[in-house]
């Protein structure tokens, strides 16, 4: 019975292949770590030359970068939120999900993190932003959003660095069983002495319960203030009451478009499809639906309450999305965001991995413009109307995003590197429960494909 | 800092040398420094006289560290009362403009471009430009000026009259020349400008002049409505406003009549119809005089109504309001003044004030004389006589860039002997020059500046309140050692500029104790009382032609203006003001073409469009500015763009739309017709001028922001 | 308490700019450029609104400029994370460059869109540079700035006051707009004092506010159009 277990866990370690040279990892940290620098060397412009390099103006004072930043936030819900209630809900069917899903947080977060900082007209000038004590008793304007910002996203990132981190320190002391050498060394510093004793056990699941649940509250606070950079103002539609849950759905929606697309990539890529199985993408493309289903709600109502109300500002702004200057990219925000996805993700067919996949990159592309949607038109249509305004992201801003996807994409090929993208021992508990379910019926099931070698096992579990 | 210590050591040796001939180069050398006290970061304030226009506000200069920072209007100074207009605010960019001429420059290559110039010294310069007039036969000189200081003027009359030459050329504001001479036609020969004393009128029509816009006196008119406005004279006065384009003027005004240009003295005669037989004559009220100026009988209101596209009723109320106002005033020429048939335009507005005894009354008509008894012509005068060969003398000028391009400066000026040009910029006419003597800045120069267009002669005087920044000079010290170069002290005797204008003032103005010069050297200004008008016992009847304006059809009629922020074009290189969004279209750093409603939808034309404007003389193309205010069939261009040479912030930008006027006259006189050439429009494609708040490019109309203007709770 | 505000006469208002330039002058604001200007990045402290209503030839147009509001309830000074805006305790909301990181959310949050932005850094060819006025900073790129109500007039005015041991007098403070309008727009004053000039006319019935409805509580009150009576007398 703990052979079988050894021997699947093997299998997974294997297919996870940390201590191999594997080409397509490589060329694509390669590729995507070229488009990263775009990011950079866009940003350098900017700093040499001016914000003025961007496409913003006056009146339309936030842009892409705003738009962007909003984007990877929601994308970071993907990770720690849909794990956290995974995990407290107890869902079994997490267990190959929560490290790909909780590193796309981070990443998404780390990205993210930089735009509210690149923005800036004087990004040098950031640590204006912390409460340093100075002889001048400047403090930061806590009744600012964007001081709440800071801290919440500050928090999050902790937060959701720990949270990947806590259930990272069995699979490190796995590989450290696993490697010789300088390896072995570095495993052994990440897994901090783990021994896989009863006491460590009992301490990492509490430690992982706490931070499941304390994280669920903070990923939605962090998207409702998010949102409060909008709703807080009196700008003609940003002023909206249902703003804080219509941004945490639309991030969750985001979020798991991102975890799809990774997943589907991760299964192709690395032979995965045993873990991330059908059955997980069903079940996730279950979620996926109910959030088309609850964004779609929220942006009806939405609209809808503008539109009636008629409000002479609103009013103006909404005609320009529904049929002005910003028809073409709401339809399509509406079509890729709800008409597609609510076409397929209610079939069985539609919870496949391919088209999951391609439904996915769709509200990728609908979520980004949703934000874009929110933040380029309001500004664009002020309630004096004599500063209308006229806003065309620059190459500068495409740039910085294009190379802000690559930067994402980057660290998480680097990390998938470096760093088992499927939890080891949770599907190996996984496993266990199952076990002592159903017995080795269960076992047999289990696949057998994997013919190499296992390494000595260690001491992990 | 080399360079800076050789013009030093140069401008020092000009000045020695010359220090015999011209004991007032001390002055330049010495006296400003003097005047730079002042501790450090201590602001001074020290008057002066704006010379952005002719007007001669005037102004205080706010000094701090040697370094003018700012420009506003003398507090209490009865032309401007504390006011300044936006192109007297932007003196400064002209002071310190980047692309100011530093120093004397000869030309060594072929006229009308703008290299290569070198660099003289002033001595050299000047006996340059001695030794050219002295060549010239007195027949052949011609000296045109812009009309910027009357004393200035009176010198270069007396230079020329002891040359044996004709008078000077004074430039003018557009339609004055027409102006004179319809006030010539009720006053009797004589030069005087009609002046209007708005201030306290209670009712303005204004057949014409969009004198808020600019015109002879921008910021009087402007500070004059404000009072007609808060009820000087009473109750709030109103102000009506006859004039084909909507002009800021037009669009202050309480009513504005879009009326069919060419056709305002057709209106005027109507209503001085519908006043004589509506029994609204008042008082004192001239109609014998009227009657004999125009013996035909008036046309009916219908008629009028039917020319002028005006309605019948609105022309009828307008006379009884006329009729019944306690000071009401009729100001006439200005755009109305600029059409074929100008004069009687003119002439038939003015004269409806002889109706409503408004000659010579609180709130009516006066006269305003040009200073110092000089002798001056016209330019349409040199335009029109035979020009070959001759030699040209230009005191701040431009007539290249502000003359219409049929009336042939360019030819003139390339086949000219010699051309000497006196200016601090290389404008158009500079490019021409042999020889270009560098001016003072307003702020640097003695001022002297005796107001046209006011019923009070009125002159400005200040002296130089800041060092000059190069080696310039003042354009009165110039003729002055111009005079002295060629032999003619006797006609011009006096050894610096402020003593000449001292002179000219005293025998004008003083009343034998030589105090009134002095109080207003520190004082800023001088006022005098009222000039009379004295009206004659008989007129004599219209007998100018009544050409009707029509232009062919199919074609559009080009109405030229002077916007607020070019003028005729001095405002085109400073930042400032090219950055100022036009008020009625806001447009920024570039020409535009207002295009009405109507024209534009039978073009599918759209604001920022390119159009090309064709006229028999030439064509330009310039972004559209498609306005509900447009008059259909009427293309509104504003002057002051396309230059080909005016320092980096003029150069390149825009058009200039006079290349599209030919030599035609307003008839009877030598005036350039400005409004009324025949034009074809044609959408180029689109354009991508600068415009403030772009989406009003389709959305003229912005009722909301307005409607938002709510009565607030307590502040 | 003193409560700086300024009246606005709409009806003397003739659209003449002469306002925009002296602001440009007296505050050291950029000039931006073609380029710059089409983009819609002019920096312009105060503007003149023009609103045309009705079709040829029955057209009205009406001017009003617009500037900072001086709000009492101001919805720029909360959104800013580093205090660059704030109140002062004379009600004016000031900024302080040298504090300014630039997120432009006061830009985003001004309901008047008079804020403006540094998007590069200014340029002052010589010798225009020698005009800045040595009272004002001139703002580097990425900062935001706006009108101040001439605050360094306020302030020396202030100076002034107390060097000669008396009270700022209603009048001894002129912005730099309202020293150069010839038709006397606008009427500067403290509107806590009861017989300032401006808390009179701020109490008339012509009196408005922008955007009133937003609740943000302007320093700024519009004294709207009057219309010609022929028969009766205005006050």
């Amino acid at each position: 019975m703990t052979n079988d277990l050894q021997e699947r866990e093997n299998r997974l370690v294997g297919r996870l292949s940390l201590d191999r040279f594997r080409p397509g990892l490589v060329v694509g940290a390669g590729l995507t770590g070229l488009v990263a620098l775009v990011f950079f060397y866009a940003w350098g412009i900017q700093l040499r030359d001016g914000i003025g390099v961007a496409g913003i103006n006056r009146p339309v004072f936030w842009g892409v970068y705003i738009t962007t930043f909003v984007f990877w936030i929601g994308i970071s819900h993907a990770g720690t939120l849909i794990s956290a209630i995974l995990r407290v809900t107890g869902a079994e069917w997490r267990r190959p999900v929560t490290r790909c899903a909780e590193a796309i947080t981070l990443f998404a977060l780390s990205v993210g993190g930089l735009f509210p900082i690149l923005h800036m007209g004087r990004a040098w000038k950031v640590y204006f932003m912390l409460p340093i004590p100075n002889s001048r008793g400047l403090w930061p304007n806590f009744r600012s959003p964007l001081m709440w910002d800071a801290a919440a996203i500050t928090a999050y990132i902790v937060g959701s660095f720990l949270y990947l981190s806590l259930p990272l320190i069995p699979d490190m002391a796995i590989l450290r069983d696993r490697s010789k050498g300088w390896r072995r060394r570095v495993f052994g510093l990440f897994a901090l002495g783990w021994q896989g004793s009863a006491q460590q056990w009992r301490s990492l699941e509490s430690g992982i319960k706490v931070m499941a649940v304390v994280i669920i509250p903070l990923a939605v606070s962090v998207h409702t203030i998010v949102s409060w950079d909008f709703a807080m103002t009196q700008v003609p539609m940003w002023t909206s009451t249902i703003f804080g849950p219509y941004f945490v759905v639309g991030a969750i929606y985001s979020g798991i478009a991102m975890l799809m697309i990774a997943m589907a990539l991760l299964r192709w890529g690395m032979d995965l499809g045993d873990y991330l199985s059908d059955k997980v993408f069903n079940n996730l493309g279950l979620l996926f639906c109910a959030m088309t289903l609850a964004w779609g709600y929220f942006t009806f109502a939405e609209h809808l309450t503008v539109w009636y109300a008629n409000e002479v500002a609103e009013a103006r702004v909404l005609w320009s999305r529904f049929t002005g200057k910003w028809a073409g990219p709401f339809w399509t925000m509406v079509i890729v965001n709800f008409v597609i996805p609510i076409c397929v993700l209610p079939f069985r067919w539609g919870r496949k991995p391919l088209p999951t996949a391609l439904v996915s990159l769709g509200v990728l592309v609908g979520m980004w413009l949703e934000r874009f949607l929110i933040i380029v038109p309001s500004l664009e249509l002020p309630r004096l109307a004599y500063t209308l305004g006229d806003y065309t992201p620059s190459s500068i801003e495409l740039m910085v995003l294009i190379g802000s996807v690559g930067l994402f994409a980057f660290f998480y090929f680097a990390f998938t590197m470096n760093v088992p993208i499927i939890s080891v021992w949770e599907v190996r508990e996984g496993w266990e429960h199952e076990n002592s379910h159903s017995g080795a019926a269960a076992a047999a099931a289990a696949p057998q494909t994997d013919a190499r070698t296992p390494e000595p096992a260690g001491g992990g579990s | 800092m080399k360079r800076r210590t050789f013009l030093k050591t140069s401008a020092l040796a000009a000045g020695a040398s010359l220090l015999q001939s011209c004991a007032e180069d001390e002055q330049y050398l010495v006296q400003p420094l003097e005047r730079q006290p002042g501790r450090p970061g201590v602001s001074r304030w020290l008057n002066s006289v704006c010379g952005q226009c002719q007007a001669g506000c005037g102004t205080r200069i706010r000094i701090v560290d040697g370094d003018a920072r700012k420009i506003e209007g003398q507090p209490d100074h009865p032309i401007n009362h504390g006011g300044l207009c936006a192109l007297g605010q932007a003196g400064l960019q002209d002071h310190y403009n980047p692309d100011r001429v530093r120093t004397p420059l000869t030309r060594s290559g072929s006229r009308g471009s703008a290299g290569p110039l070198e660099e003289l010294a002033w001595h050299d310069g000047l006996a340059q430009a001695a030794r050219a007039i002295a060549a010239a036969s007195p027949e052949s000189l011609y000296v045109v000026s812009g009309g910027r200081s009357a004393y200035v003027d009176a010198l270069l009359a007396r230079l020329t009259q002891a040359l044996g030459a004709a008078p000077p050329a004074i430039g003018q504001v557009p339609g004055a020349e027409t102006e004179r001479a319809a006030l010539a036609r009720i006053l009797g020969p004589g030069r005087a400008l009609p002046a209007y004393d708005i201030a306290a009128a209670d009712y303005v029509l204004s057949i014409g002049p969009a004198f808020l816009d600019r015109g002879h006196q921008p910021v009087q008119g402007t500070w004059a409505m404000a009072q007609v406005r808060s009820a000087t004279a009473g109750r709030r006065g109103k102000l009506v406003q006859a004039e084909a384009r909507m002009s800021q003027t037009a669009a202050f005004a309480d009513e504005w009549l879009p009326i069919r240009p060419g056709t305002e003295g057709v209106l005027a005669r109507a209503i001085a119809g519908a006043l004589a037989e509506g029994g609204l004559l008042r008082e004192g009220s001239q109609a014998a005089l009227y009657s004999q100026l125009f013996p035909a009988a008036a046309p009916s209101i219908e008629e009028a109504a039917a020319t002028c596209d005006v309605p019948a009723p609105t022309i009828a109320r307008l006379a009884a309001e006329l009729g019944r106002a306690d000071r009401p005033l009729v100001l006439a020429g200005g755009s109305a003044a600029l059409t074929r048939n100008g004069e009687f335009s003119t002439l038939a507005a003015l004269a409806i004030n002889l109706l409503l005894a408004g000659f010579d009354r609180e709130g009516g008509v006066s006269v305003s004389e040009p200073a110092a008894g000089y002798d001056f012509r016209d330019l349409g005068e040199i335009e029109a006589g035979a020009r070959s060969g001759g030699t040209y003398v230009v005191v701040e000028a431009d007539p290249v860039h502000t003359r219409p391009e049929g009336r042939g400066w360019r030819e003139a000026l390339s086949a000219a002997e010699s051309v000497i040009v006196l200016g601090s910029f290389i404008d158009e006419t500079a490019l021409y020059a042999d020889v270009l003597l560098p001016l003072h800045s307003d702020i640097e120069r003695f001022g002297a500046v005796e107001a046209s267009g006011i019923a009070r002669p009125t002159v400005s005087l200040a002296r130089s309140a800041v060092a000059p920044l190069y080696d310039t000079r003042h354009p009165g010290e110039i003729v002055l050692a111009l005079g002295a170069a060629l032999d003619q002290r006797d006609a011009l005797p006096w050894d610096s500029f402020d003593a000449a204008a001292q002179a000219a003032f005293d025998a004008r103005y003083d009343d034998g104790t030589g105090g009134a010069w002095s109080q207003a050297l520190d004082g800023g200004a001088f006022q005098a009382e009222r000039a009379e008008a004295v009206l004659p016992e008989k007129l004599a009847a219209f007998d100018g032609p009544e050409p009707p304006a029509s232009t062919a059809d199919g074609e559009l009629t080009l109405v030229l203006f002077e916007s607020a922020k070019y003028g005729d074009g001095r405002g085109a290189n400073k930042p400032w003001l090219q950055e100022l969004p036009d008020t009625m279209t806001t447009f920024m750093w570039s020409s535009w073409a207002e295009i009405s409603v109507a024209d534009s939808q039978t073009q599918g034309i759209r604001t920022g469009d390119l159009v090309e404007i064709r006229s028999a003389q030439g064509k330009i193309t310039v972004p559209a500015a498609v306005r509900p205010g447009a008059r259909p069939g009427t293309v509104a261009v504003p002057l002051g763009g396309g230059y080909t040479d005016y320092g980096r912030y003029a150069a390149e930008r825009g058009e200039n739309p006079l290349a599209l006027v030919g030599a035609e006259t307003v008839a009877g006189t030598t005036a350039a017709a400005l409004v009324g050439t025949g034009v074809s429009l044609r959408r180029v494609g689109p354009g991508d001028p600068a415009i403030y708040g772009r989406g009003l490019r389709d959305a003229e109309q912005i009722p909301t922001g307005w409607a938002s203007m709510a009565k607030g709770g307590d502040h | 308490m003193t409560r700086w505000g300024m009246v606005v006469d709409t009806d003397r208002c003739t659209g003449c700019e002469a306002c925009v330039v002296a602001c440009a002058e007296e505050n050291n604001v950029q000039t931006v450029g073609e380029e710059e200007a089409k983009k819609g990045r002019a920096m312009h402290w105060l503007r003149i609104e023009r609103a045309v209503e009705g079709t040829f030839p029955e057209v009205s147009v009406k001017f009003r400029p617009v500037m900072c509001q001086q709000c009492g309830e101001a919805p720029c000074e909360p959104v800013c994370p580093v205090y660059a805006t704030y109140h002062t305790d004379e009600g004016l909301n000031a900024m302080v460059y040298s504090r300014c990181v630039g997120t432009r959310f006061c830009a985003n949050n001004c309901p008047y869109t008079v804020r403006t932005f540094n998007w590069f850094d200014p340029e002052f060819p010589e010798p225009l540079d020698r005009q800045l006025n040595p009272d004002v900073s001139v703002r580097v790129d990425g900062v935001m700035e706006k009108c101040t109500f001439c605050v360094q007039r306020i302030k020396e005015g202030q100076r002034t006051a107390k060097g000669e041991d008396r009270d700022v007098e209603d009048g001894d403070i002129q912005p730099a707009c309202a020293s150069a309008c010839a038709a006397q727009v606008f009427t500067f004053g403290d509107l806590e004092d009861p017989e300032s000039k401006a808390a009179k006319l701020s109490k008339s019935p012509r009196a408005r506010h922008l955007l009133a409805d937003l609740g943000t509580l302007p320093g700024v009150i519009y004294l709207e159009d009057q219309e010609w009576n022929p028969g009766t007398d205005v006050s």
